[in-house]
């Protein structure tokens, strides 16, 4: 690969992860705090410290939405995208954000769970490998996107 | 009719008169400018009716919902429009250089730094939620009409001085500019949260303040999330700009 192709395709990554971790933090909070209500708006013990992590944690989530929109909507727009990495690169940001949300989130900051039920392991399991999924999935279309044979490359 | 109908609806017509003039001397003016312009002084002419004043006088979500539109949701069409750069192209040449020459002055630039703008904006609200002031607004209704015009101005300088069309010489980096958004917008997410849980202000109804509390955390981010992204294609496009400009001087041979 040469190097202007080598940096399409870096550009193209960056933008669709972005995206993909926008989106997935966007559909963990409104699947998951506003239609489903599993875990709250709050459920930190009432340290200020721990809902400003909180709060800060979600600004950053937005933030990455829109710049990922931004930079996708740029390189469209110059017609500099690399074609068959935008759907591997939205799929590991997915994953990869599931698999933080559910490890870092919910087990080190202990921000909150994902449903307050007695045998959360099941929830624990199923979050983080369904994360582990998209990862799986967006790493096989990044390998085939390298060897060429994504569909819209074809 | 009360001071916000008089002064805001007075604005709205003299941009609609700018942009009349200017379309007729053959100077175009976007029409979506004129209609961000006035739809945002109508929104404030709205909720600063009597009408919805009482409602937000008597409930804290009213209070948020007048909030977030006099003081985050109007300020962007406001200042989105540009009213200045319209006034400029309707007057003599000499005012844009005293324009320049006011937006240059000390004090000014000091008022309208993101920094001190973002500080008026949400360190007013913290002092206002977290402190005793907002039962005292309520018990003094001078001191709630100096408030709401604080929400206004305060949400228009902040806007202006993020991502204002303006003409503004000496403004701050972008990367400076973008800096002061996000801590705010996370200032402002902290906050809602610390209502949520800590019942602030705690003279309201705790149903009242979680739920205006929720309304400042997911409405009040979408405004939030519009100027981020105009604020983002701002810098993507100078950056671009950047790259076109430098690429063709490595490319040629030296001479």
């Amino acid at each position: 690969m040469n190097d202007l192709v080598q940096r399409r395709v870096g550009a193209t990554l960056l933008a669709a992860i972005l995206l993909g971790i926008g989106m997935m933090a966007a559909l963990d909070e409104i699947v998951f705090h506003q239609v489903l209500a599993w875990h709250h708006f709050v459920e930190t013990d009432n340290s200020a410290l721990a809902l400003a992590s909180d709060g800060l944690l979600h600004t950053l989530e937005l933030v990455v939405l829109v710049i990922g929109a931004v930079l996708m909507l740029r390189l469209h727009e110059t017609g500099r995208h690399a074609a068959g990495y935008r759907g591997a690169g939205f799929l590991l940001g997915m994953g990869g954000f599931q698999l933080f949300d559910g490890i870092v989130d919910h087990k080190i900051l202990g921000l909150h769970q994902v449903r307050y039920v007695d045998n959360l392991l099941m929830y624990d399991l199923g979050w983080n490998l369904a994360g582990l999924l998209l990862l799986a999935i967006g790493y096989w279309l990044l390998r085939r996107a390298r060897r060429g044979e994504a569909l819209s490359q074809r | 009719m009360n001071a916000f109908t008089l002064v805001f609806g007075a604005l709205a017509a003299l941009y609609a008169w700018g942009w009349w003039r200017s379309k007729r001397h053959g100077r175009g003016w976007p029409l979506w400018r004129l209609v961000i312009f006035v739809g945002g002084a109508l929104a404030i002419i709205a909720v600063m009716s009597p009408l919805s004043m009482q409602w937000a006088h008597r409930d804290f979500r009213g209070h948020m919902a007048v909030h977030l539109v006099a003081g985050m949701i109007a300020p962007l069409g406001l200042v989105m429009a540009a009213p200045i750069s319209l006034a400029l192209k309707n007057v003599p040449a000499h005012w844009g250089r005293r324009w320049v020459g006011f937006v240059s002055l000390a004090p000014v630039r000091v008022l309208s730094h993101p920094v001190t703008a973002a500080l008026l904006n949400v360190g007013g609200m913290m002092v206002l939620y977290l402190t005793d002031l907002y039962a005292t607004m309520l018990h003094s209704p001078g001191f709630a009409l100096w408030l709401h015009w604080h929400f206004i101005i305060a949400g228009c300088l902040f806007t202006w001085a993020i991502a204002g069309p303006d003409p503004a010489p000496k403004r701050p980096a972008l990367e400076w500019r973008f800096g002061v958004l996000v801590v705010s917008m996370a200032a402002h997410a902290m906050l809602s949260k610390w209502m949520y849980r800590f019942h602030l202000p705690a003279s309201m109804p705790l149903d009242q303040v979680q739920q205006g509390a929720e309304l400042m955390f997911y409405a009040g981010e979408l405004p939030e999330a519009l100027l981020v992204y105009l604020l983002a294609r701002q810098w993507v496009r100078s950056r671009y700009r950047e790259t076109a400009t430098v690429a063709p001087r490595t490319s040629t041979t030296p001479r």
